[in-house]
């Protein structure tokens, strides 16, 4: 019944939105040609020493100071979203791609979608741990930990609602745990086998109720001691808790859902993946690096953090190259009589355009490092989030890397050139007479 | 004429004056508030889907202990005899996808009192006769069908993941949700035909007086199976509650999306301000008061803001569209987002006012403007 009502609407959006990217599609078009040019300008411009001095663009920056620092602030607003959106984006990774040991490999059901679908039974196990290149502990047996991993559901310490909460992840472990997975830290004591002991990851302190050293948490019908605090070094398993797989599995209901084995060495995971593929005990089962487990989960948030926050930084940025074309075209005008005053002694045209070029470039260059100082501070920051794939909620980080400032610096020195170039191109076109007869 | 009327004529004639900068002034402001009116809408899209039209008496029952644990179908029963219950509906989340396995979307398994309880999801009632008669028919959501060019009798292969192999159904049914924004875009088949043993459910789907729920719920309190009963619409919102630091993330940035448009039109306000100084004190000097010049900048102000306003608010649809479809080549599974009144509305006041406190610095200042000073510091 919709079909026919909104052809109309449909059309007309249709012809807008053409017309909308065409317009796009020259001006990023223009601009891109135009770099080269304006770029063996620049060159003849200094190779030449036929530069106008930068003090002159500072010092005009400096006589206006409302709009300079009104059009520096959307400046600094805009390469300060770019940059939270892209340090959100890399924390995710960084978290979830930092999980996991590079020798590790897990073995997960293959129709299962996440650890806690998954399930491997006792004879399994017992295969898996003849498989070829696993490094022995001391006492000379192969390192495998069987693991059960189950969803709890757990109230926010100081929330109003008693309902406000989220689920996280249990990992019942045996000690060889401790063994297998890397672990930077423990704060407290191990559980100790058969009690009802835990250890929280340290993401998880202070933020559930009774998630501290000495603690009680209640789920499964049970109360559950905290005793120690995991540190892994920043990744997801931060975010869960563990304990005695023995005490845990009739509780739960549940066996074993992975396991997680430990190479001598990291190349001999085709080696180990070969041997499973052709161990007929083992036909369900797929191999995975442990580091690759934990980023497929980052894949999803990743794509729509960044995709989300591309789109919305692009027309941010629209915006501040508008408010910075305005600003520059303004100053032009203005200085219409000092242009010419600049022409009439000899500066050439192309050192009027390099000029207000690099003054907006300059202001943009400004505002860029405020924008980036200022993201760089949420690097303290710490955000939640369930993926769609654990469902447990994981506590991840804003990560900030040199070539990520970087990258935004040159996003900013793009924003100032984008914003110039059109007035300094009328600038540089100022025929000198009416330029200096101006009012 | 009357002062008023010369003020309006004056008020196009200055805002026009200098194109460019009105014309650039109304595209940043159109830029703008289109990147609002898109992160509002998504925001909007992620706390409506099916919560504005989940009514109370919807429920659904999953374990206590873990939302990862299956309860029994067997279990129905026992709930159909307490009192408030009128249907109930075993639920797979059958996680299966098409074609290849980056297209996923919304497929559960249910039996057919579930369209009972959720009558948004039911088509007509002749294709709901022909889905019942086959055990491998379908129902799906319409966005759904377009998208895939999907029609009645069509045949739609699934290859499932925890229900391993491939799965041929049959189109039977297509439906169209009853707002909006009601999911369009998931697909439904026979519990049956997934689980013919009927044991095992993700969760149970219930229609009853929400008072029912702890009565269930008591029910199950000392089994194996303890359950736990809410309405649909508090499940829904705990979803979207796990993606609040996202959802934070997006009302952030339209704020600061506000904050831009205010010192672009702001700024632009201000040197067309200036600009006219001339003007100001000449029509000060003949006899015009200081809030006349007051309301001329505001009302050119508002002339080239609700420019762009209109600017924005055209090209929002076409760039909802292309940004859905974005989304979906990238991500999979489904986007569509809809210009919805309450969010264009919401938009619209808000940019004006945005618009009202850009201009209200530099009408201020003009206003406030010394008529002496003015005119011997142009002439």
């Amino acid at each position: 019944m919709a079909t026919e009502s909104t052809l109309f609407t449909d059309l007309i959006a249709a012809g807008v939105g053409l017309v909308a990217a065409a317009a796009l599609l020259v001006a990023l078009l223009g601009l891109l040609l135009s770099l080269p040019l304006v770029g063996v300008r620049a060159a003849q411009v200094l190779l030449g020493r036929e530069w106008i001095p930068l003090v002159y663009n500072l010092r005009s920056l400096a006589w206006r100071k409302l709009t300079t620092l009104a059009t520096g602030f959307v400046l600094a607003l805009v390469v300060f979203v770019f940059t939270a959106v892209s340090m959100l984006a890399l924390g995710i990774q960084h978290t979830l791609a930092s999980s996991g040991d590079p020798r590790n490999v897990k073995l997960i059901r293959s129709s299962a979608l996440s650890e806690w679908t998954s399930w491997i039974d006792e004879e399994e196990l017992q295969r898996a741990a003849a498989l070829p290149g696993l490094a022995p502990d001391e006492n000379g047996n192969p390192l495998i930990s069987g693991e059960m991993v189950v969803l709890i559901w757990a109230a926010r310490q100081g929330a109003l609602d008693p309902d406000d909460g989220t689920n996280l992840s249990v990992r019942g472990v045996h000690p060889v745990a401790f063994r297998v997975h890397p672990l930077r830290g423990v704060t407290g004591e191990r559980f100790q086998p058969g009690t009802n002991q835990i250890m929280i990851g340290k993401a998880l302190v202070g933020r559930f109720v009774g998630a501290q050293l000495g603690g009680t948490m209640s789920f499964a019908d049970h109360d559950w001691q905290v005793v120690g605090i995991l540190d892994h070094g920043g990744n997801a398993q931060d975010s869960e808790i563990w304990g005695d797989i023995e005490v845990m599995a009739p509780v739960f209901h549940r066996g074993y859902c992975t396991a997680t084995l430990a190479l001598r060495d990291p190349s001999g995971f085709d080696a180990l993946k070969g041997a499973v593929i052709a161990n007929t005990g083992l036909p369900e089962l797929l191999v995975k690096r442990e580091v690759d487990y934990w980023k497929a989960l980052s894949e999803n948030y990743v794509g729509f953090v960044r995709l989300l926050g591309g789109v919305v930084t692009v027309i941010f940025s629209f915006g501040a190259i508008l408010g910075a074309l305005n600003t520059m075209y303004a100053q032009v005008s203005a200085r219409t009589r000092e242009i010419g005053t600049l022409r009439a002694i000899g500066f050439k045209p192309r050192a009027i355009l390099v000029s207000v070029v690099s003054e907006s470039v300059l202001l943009s260059l400004a505002a860029g490092v405020l924008g980036v100082l200022c993201a760089s501070l949420l690097g303290s920051m710490t955000f939640e989030l369930t993926t769609v794939q654990t469902l447990s909620e994981i506590t991840y980080g804003f990560h900030l890397s040199p070539g990520l400032a970087l990258a935004c610096l040159g996003f900013a020195g793009l924003m100032g050139y984008a914003g110039g170039l059109l007035p300094a191109l009328r600038a540089a076109k100022m025929p000198i007479v009416d330029a200096v007869r101006a009012s | 004429m009357t002062p008023s009327g010369a003020l309006a004529r004056l008020v196009l004639r200055l805002a026009l004056r200098n194109r460019g900068r009105a014309l650039i002034t109304a595209l940043g402001v159109g830029v703008t508030l289109l990147a609002f009116l898109i992160l509002r809408t998504l925001v909007a899209s992620w706390y409506t889907v099916n919560t504005d039209i989940a009514r109370s008496d919807q429920l659904e029952m999953r374990h206590k202990i873990s939302i990862s644990f299956v309860l029994f179908r067997r279990m129905a029963e026992k709930v159909r005899s307490v009192p408030g219950v009128q249907e109930v509906s075993a639920m797979l989340w059958f996680s299966g996808y098409y074609r290849d396995e980056k297209t996923r979307f919304g497929q559960l398994a249910v039996e057919p009192a579930y369209f009972a309880i959720f009558p948004e999801y039911a088509p007509p009632p002749e294709q709901m006769a022909s889905y019942l008669e086959d055990l491998s028919g379908a129902i799906v959501g319409d966005e759904l069908a377009k998208k895939y060019g999907w029609q009645l009798g069509d045949r739609v292969t699934l290859t499932g993941t925890i229900y391993q192999g491939d799965w041929p159904l049959t189109v039977r049914g297509i439906y169209h949700g009853q707002t909006q924004n009601s999911d369009r875009a998931r697909l439904f088949l026979h519990y049956k035909h997934v689980n013919p043993r009927n044991e095992h459910a993700h969760r149970l789907m219930v229609k009853a007086d929400p008072a029912a729920a702890k009565k269930i719920d008591a029910l199950f309190a000392n089994s194996d199976t303890p359950t736990k009963t809410e309405s649909v619409l508090s499940v829904e919102r705990s979803w979207a509650s796990w993606s609040a630091a996202v959802i934070s993330a997006i009302n952030i940035g339209a704020a600061l999306i506000l904050l831009i448009l205010v010192l672009v039109l702001g700024n632009a306000m201000a040197m067309a301000a200036r600009d006219s100084l001339r003007e100001y004190a000449t029509l000060r000097a003949i006899g015009y008061r200081s809030r006349h010049i007051y309301t001329l900048v505001l009302a050119e102000g508002l002339f080239v803001g609700s420019l762009g306003i209109a600017l924005g608010l055209a090209v929002a649809p076409a760039a909802l569209r292309a940004f859905s479809k974005l989304m979906e080549d990238q991500l999979g599974g489904t986007w569509q987002l809809y210009l919805n009144a309450r969010v264009v509305g919401i938009a619209v006041a808000i940019g004006l006012g945005a618009t009202l406190l850009a201009c209200s610095v530099p009408a201020w200042r003009a206003s406030r403007l010394r008529v002496v000073e003015a005119l011997r510091q142009v002439a």
